[in-house]
C-alpha cells in the first residue's frame, strides 16, 4: 500500500481569546489517500474549518498549533517556510470555499484572477496561460469560456460562480482540493451538479478531495470515507457504507436520527438534547457524555481513546467498545445495535 | 363535489411584480385550518415573496388574499392591523430579526406593545419560553448570547405571543445544525397539534416538508406547477420539475434514488423575461415543441393532486421506471441502498 497523500498526526490547535484558551482541535489523526474523497462531518463549532485552515496554514494569528504534524507527499507542512508554503498553496493543495462571492475579488475579471494564480507559480507565456485558464473554465462546464475570462464575479450567477471557484482551484492541477462546505449556499439542483462535477474531477484527474460539510446527505453522496468530529476531536471514522448503515458512536447515531429523510418520511426526528460544549469549558471525560443516551459512570472521569472495534480499521472514541471496560446494560444495547446490523 | 373545510387562507390569482420582475405571476392557494402547507422551490422562484405578500410586507400587484373571510389586500389601517395580529411570521434569519439591543423578555413583550394589548391579556415571557421548550433563565439574555437553535425558538415564541391562526415560516431550519433543526421542526409540529396552528412553511428543502407538511405546493419562476398531499408529491410526483427537485436531494445512505436524468440542468431564467409556454421548458428533459408554445394549466391528475405539465403521464412513467433501477454516475453499488458493511467485531 502506498503512503497516503495527506496525513494529519495528532494535530492540536488552540485559540487564545483575551485570557481564555479554546481547544479548537485536539489530537486529530486522519489520512487522505490518492484519488479519494474524505468527508469531514460535524456540527458548527466542531473544528471542521479549523482543521482545513491548519492544513493550509491559514489559521488566524491568535491560533497556534500546539502539537502534531501535517504531512503532504511525505513533506512536513508544519516545518515549511512561509515562501515554501505559499508555493504549495494553489499548485499542490487548493481550496474551495462556501461563499464564492466573498472569496473572489470583485474588482478583477475572472481571467485576471486566474492569471495572478498562474504568475505566482508557473513561467508560461501569456497565450499559454489564457489557453490553460479557458480550458479550466470549460472543464467545469462554463460555456463560451474564452470570452467569459473577461467577465467579473458579479456577472456570474451563484452556481456559475461556484464553478469558477472550482476552476481556479483545479487550474494548477493540485493533488488535493480542500472543499469547505462548497455547496451549502446553493439550491439542491445546483448542489447536485457541483457534486457531480467534483466527482468527475476525481475520476478524470485523480484529484483527492477533503470534503468538509455539516450535511450528512451530501457526504453520503460523494465521499468514500468519513471522519465524524465533535468538540475538536475525531469520534468515529469509517467507509461511507459502514458509517451510514451501522454507525458506532452514539453521536453519529444521533446525528443520523436528526436528519429528515425521504425513506422515513413523517418519522419523528431525534434531536440531541443539550448543546455542543463550549471549547473553553470542555468536560474532562467524554465530550459527548452530557448529551449521550448511553452514558455510563466510566465516561465521566476520563476521555476514551480511539478504539478499533471492527476488523476494517475504522475507529471510534467510545467506552462501549472498550473490551477492558465492563459492559453496562446501555453499552450492551449500543454495541448490539451497531455491530449486528 | 366533495366537502372541504373552509380554508383559513385563500389566495386567488396573486401577482407581485417589482417593475419588470414578475416575482409572483398569478398563483392560487388554499390553506385549510390545522394544516401545514409547504411551499418549495429554488431561490428566485418567488416563494418568499408569497409569504411576504400574505403578511403584508410587500405590495400586491393584482389578485386577492382572503384571510378570515376578508380580502386583506383591500383593507386599510385599523382593520388590517387587527387581522394582522392573527397571522405571524417566523423569519429566515433569527439573529437579524431579533433586535440585538433588547433582552429576550422585552423581545417577547414587543408584539403586545405594538398591538397595544391590555396587560391582563398578555402572556409572560416565562410562559412563552416554556411553550417553545426554553428555560426561563433565557429571559434576561441578549440575542447574541443565544445559540442558533435558541434564537430560532425565541422567534417562534414571538410569533406565538399573539395566539395567531396562521404562522408563515420562511426557511425555519436554515442555518441550523441537524440536531437543532430537528428540534425546531418537532416543536413546530407539536405546536400545530396542541394549539391547532395552521402553517405555511416556505423552504427549498423537500425533505423538511416530507417530515412536517400535509400539502406541498411546488413553485417555479413565479408559478405554482404542482400541488398535492405530501405522500402524492413524494411517491407519485407528476411535474418534471418536482421530480427533478426530488432527485436532487442528497439522501443519507442512498445514492441517486430516481437517478440523475431528471435533475434540472442549468439555472432558472430571469423572472423579468420568463420563457414562452411552459416556463420550465428550457431546463426540462422531456420538453417538446408544444411546451414552448402553449402554457400548461394546472390539471387534476388524481384527487387533490394537480400539476401543470402537458406530458405529466410520460414524466411520471419515466420517474417510476427509474425508481425501479436506481443507478447513477455517483453510485458505487449496483443497488440504490448502500450495501450493509462488512463489519465484524474484533474477537
Amino acid at each position: 500500500m502506498t503512503s497516503p497523500l495527506l496525513r494529519v498526526d495528532g494535530l492540536s490547535v488552540v485559540y487564545r481569546i483575551r485570557d481564555r484558551v479554546l481547544h479548537g482541535l485536539d489530537d486529530i489523526t486522519l489520512a487522505v489517500n490518492e484519488n479519494e474523497i474524505l468527508g469531514i462531518v460535524g456540527e458548527s463549532g466542531c473544528g471542521k474549518t479549523t482543521l482545513s485552515m491548519s492544513i493550509m496554514r491559514l489559521l488566524p494569528p491568535n491560533a497556534a498549533v500546539t502539537a502534531g504534524r501535517v504531512t503532504f507527499k511525505d513533506r512536513d507542512l508544519t516545518g515549511l517556510s512561509r515562501e515554501e508554503m505559499r508555493q504549495l498553496r494553489g499548485s499542490e493543495i487548493s481550496m474551495v470555499f462556501q461563499d464564492p462571492l466573498t472569496s473572489l475579488n470583485p474588482t478583477f475579471s475572472i481571467g485576471q484572477q486566474m492569471r495572478f494564480l498562474q504568475r505566482g507559480h508557473l513561467r508560461e507565456s501569456r497565450s499559454v496561460q489564457v489557453d490553460r485558464a479557458a480550458a479550466a473554465l470549460q472543464r467545469v462546464g462554463i460555456p463560451d469560456a474564452r470570452r467569459r475570462l473577461g467577465a467579473y464575479p458579479h456577472e456570474f450567477s451563484g452556481g456559475m460562480r461556484q464553478r469558477v471557484m472550482i476552476a481556479m482551484a483545479v487550474l494548477l492541477e493540485p493533488a488535493l482540493v480542500i472543499a469547505d462546505e462548497p455547496t451549502s449556499a446553493l439550491d439542491v439542483t445546483l448542489q447536485a451538479e457541483i457534486l457531480e462535477l467534483l466527482d468527475d474531477l476525481r475520476r478524470s484527474r485523480g484529484t483527492s478531495i477533503l470534503f468538509v460539510s455539516h450535511d450528512l446527505g451530501v457526504i453520503s453522496q460523494i465521499c468514500d470515507r468519513v471522519v465524524v468530529m465533535y468538540a475538536g476531536r475525531v469520534v468515529e471514522t469509517g467507509s461511507v457504507q459502514s458509517l451510514f448503515a451501522c454507525p458506532l458512536h452514539p453521536y453519529t447515531r444521533a446525528l443520523l436520527g436528526a436528519v429528515p429523510s425521504r425513506r422515513h418520511r413523517g418519522r419523528p426526528l431525534e434531536s440531541i438534547p443539550g448543546r455542543v460544549p463550549s471549547l473553553s469549558e470542555l468536560p474532562i471525560g467524554c465530550k459527548f457524555a452530557d448529551r449521550c443516551g448511553y452514558v455510563d459512570a466510566v465516561c465521566l472521569p476520563r476521555e476514551p481513546d480511539l478504539l478499533q472495534p471492527t476488523t476494517g480499521g475504522d475507529v471510534v472514541r467510545c467506552y462501549a467498545y472498550d473490551p477492558s471496560v465492563s459492559r453496562s446494560a446501555s453499552f450492551a444495547e449500543l454495541v448490539d445495535a451497531s455491530l449486528v446490523c | 363535489m366533495e366537502m372541504h373545510p373552509a380554508p383559513v387562507l385563500s389566495i386567488q390569482n396573486l401577482k407581485v411584480h417589482f417593475g419588470s420582475v414578475r416575482a409572483v405571476d398569478g398563483i392560487d392557494m388554499d390553506i385549510v385550518k390545522g394544516e401545514v402547507m409547504g411551499l418549495v422551490g429554488e431561490s428566485g422562484s418567488g416563494k418568499t415573496t408569497i409569504g411576504r405578500a400574505i403578511i403584508g410586507l410587500t405590495a400586491v400587484t393584482e389578485g386577492s388574499i382572503e384571510f378570515g373571510g376578508r380580502d386583506i389586500t383591500r383593507l386599510g389601517g385599523h382593520e388590517r392591523r387587527t387581522l394582522r395580529r392573527r397571522m405571524q411570521m417566523i423569519f429566515q434569519d433569527p439573529y437579524s430579526s431579533l433586535s440585538p439591543r433588547m433582552r429576550v423578555s422585552r423581545l417577547l413583550a414587543e408584539p403586545y406593545t405594538i398591538h397595544r394589548i391590555a396587560k391582563s391579556d398578555r402572556r409572560s415571557a416565562t410562559e412563552l419560553l416554556e411553550t417553545v421548550g426554553l428555560s426561563h433563565d433565557l429571559a434576561g439574555k441578549y440575542p447574541h448570547e443565544l445559540s442558533g437553535g435558541q434564537a430560532r425558538r425565541v422567534g417562534i415564541a414571538r410569533a406565538l405571543a399573539l395566539s395567531p391562526d396562521l404562522v408563515v415560516a420562511d426557511e425555519p431550519t436554515a442555518g441550523l445544525d441537524a440536531s437543532a433543526s430537528a428540534s425546531a421542526l418537532n416543536l413546530m409540529k407539536s405546536l400545530r397539534d396542541t394549539l391547532g396552528l395552521t402553517y405555511l412553511i416556505i423552504t427549498h428543502n423537500l425533505n423538511v416538508l416530507g417530515y412536517v407538511a400535509d400539502q406541498i405546493s411546488v413553485m417555479y419562476l413565479g408559478k405554482i406547477v404542482e400541488v398535492g398531499p405530501v405522500g402524492a408529491i413524494f411517491d407519485r410526483p407528476a411535474h418534471p420539475y418536482s421530480i427533478g427537485l426530488l432527485s436532487s436531494i442528497p439522501e443519507v445512505g442512498q445514492r441517486g434514488l430516481i437517478g440523475r436524468k431528471f435533475v434540472p440542468r442549468g439555472e432558472m431564467p430571469s423572472p423579468s423575461d420568463p420563457p414562452s409556454g411552459c416556463r420550465f421548458h428550457p431546463r426540462c428533459q422531456l420538453a417538446k415543441p408544444k411546451c414552448s408554445e402553449v402554457e400548461p394549466a394546472l390539471e387534476a391528475i388524481e384527487q387533490q393532486h394537480v400539476a401543470a405539465c402537458h406530458f405529466w403521464q410520460e414524466a411520471r412513467a419515466i420517474a417510476e421506471s427509474a425508481r425501479e433501477e436506481p443507478s447513477s454516475k455517483l453510485a458505487t453499488t449496483s443497488q440504490g441502498d448502500l450495501q450493509p458493511p462488512n463489519r465484524e467485531a474484533v474477537p
